[in-house]
């Protein structure tokens, strides 16, 4: 049973647009199966949506944004999707698949969203990575690797959960845009460095790794987040 | 601006144009803020000192101590950064903490002078994440003013 004053209520994809379409005035059809399920866990009464998941069906329902946030760590790969609104923002995190349970998360305040997101690609104070990164250009499957469970010879190794390599990218779309207009792209070493991630040469495709501190991502993720209302 | 009193070391740091201050030497603090800054503003420079020996050992251990105090004291606590060099005035850790204030979601920066003695003169700013991009040029450089006589 859903207590989202609790823990964060696990969903679907599926059973967050039925809520979306739920909570929309007046109320859009719903499959009938999904909303059932709705009932039974309790994200919705007499065809309703649930009181404490009102605000996550309002922000996706009038987002200023969307944003999508892909983390691999030692080869496993996270979802965070989510909407910005004034209603707050919503993420999404878990598998991609619609039919998959995902933590569903609402924060009411719109201004959260940059520390909500450098929490969850696990941004935090790290040394400059400047005598560690490779100067010469790699290749996509190179730079997915030093996030892997094997690392190339270059990654330094750690101890502790915080020391594990991290490979994130970040596109963000405005609300009536039809694709991303900025993405951010980091590599980080686990505490031991970070660089984002550039194209370095446009006919190969590889790419470089630019050192940047911890700070300057801070500032990129505020800047990122501070959509405005659609004018 | 500068403080000082018997007790207390003098601090020197530079307020941006347009700022009000106060400086309390009794206390060797001071505080200031933009001139045009709402009620609810939380943009600001402070400036205390505090007197601790036995809590600093090397720069590096006192650093992830006041890490850790951070974390423990301020509400939703992110560190973004910390850092240790040597400066002219004494030893320096910099710190970078991402927090909820009160309702507000603030950026606060902070230079700790750690001095021969222990003493340490602490300069922080802090401001909202929505005007980190615009302010944080200079807040970081008004912390970084700070030097400190012993």
């Amino acid at each position: 049973m859903i207590d989202p004053a609790v823990s964060p209520p696990r969903l679907t994809r599926l059973q967050v647009d039925a809520l979306v379409a739920l909570g929309a005035n007046p109320p859009e059809p719903v499959d009938a199966a999904v909303l059932s399920e709705l009932h039974r866990i309790g994200a919705a009464s007499h065809g309703h949506v649930h009181p404490d998941l009102l605000g996550l069906s309002a922000v996706l329902r009038a987002s200023r944004a969307t944003f999508h946030v892909r983390r691999w760590r030692q080869g496993e790969r996270t979802h965070l999707t989510g909407a910005l609104g004034a209603a707050g923002y919503v993420t999404l995190v878990g598998s991609a698949a619609a039919d998959q349970p995902v933590v569903v998360a609402h924060r009411s305040r719109p201004s959260a969203l940059a520390r909500g997101l450098a929490r969850f690609v696990g941004l935090g104070p790290s040394l400059d990575a400047d005598e560690i990164i490779p100067a010469h250009p790699l290749e996509w499957a190179e730079v997915l690797a030093a996030a892997g469970s094997d690392p190339p010879e270059w990654v330094p190794r750690g101890a502790g959960p915080t020391a594990v390599p991290t490979l994130w990218d970040l596109s963000w779309t405005p609300h009536g845009e039809p694709r991303s207009t900025a993405a951010l792209i980091v590599l980080d070493l686990g505490g031991r460095g970070c660089a984002e991630v550039v194209p370095a040469d446009t006919q190969s495709g590889r790419l470089g790794l630019r050192p940047r501190r911890p700070e300057s991502l801070w500032w990129a993720l505020c800047r990122l987040t501070r959509a405005r209302s659609p004018s | 601006m500068t403080s000082g009193a018997d007790r207390w070391p003098t601090f020197r740091i530079a307020i941006p144009d347009g700022w009000h201050s106060r400086g309390d030497a009794a206390s060797g603090s001071m505080r200031a803020v933009p001139a045009d800054a709402a009620a609810t503003d939380p943009t600001h420079v402070l400036v205390i000192t505090t007197v601790d020996p036995a809590a600093i050992g090397d720069l590096d251990a006192y650093a992830v101590a006041q890490l850790r105090g951070s974390v423990e004291m301020l509400t939703d606590a992110l560190p973004i950064a910390v850092r240790t060099s040597d400066g002219p005035d004494g030893g320096i850790v910099d710190l970078t903490v991402a927090h909820d204030a009160f309702g507000l979601d603030v950026t606060s920066l902070q230079r700790h002078v750690v001095g021969p003695a222990g003493t340490v003169v602490i300069a922080s700013a802090t401001t909202e994440d929505l005007r980190w991009p615009d302010r944080a040029g200079e807040l970081i450089a008004t912390v970084r003013s700070v030097s400190v006589s012993w």
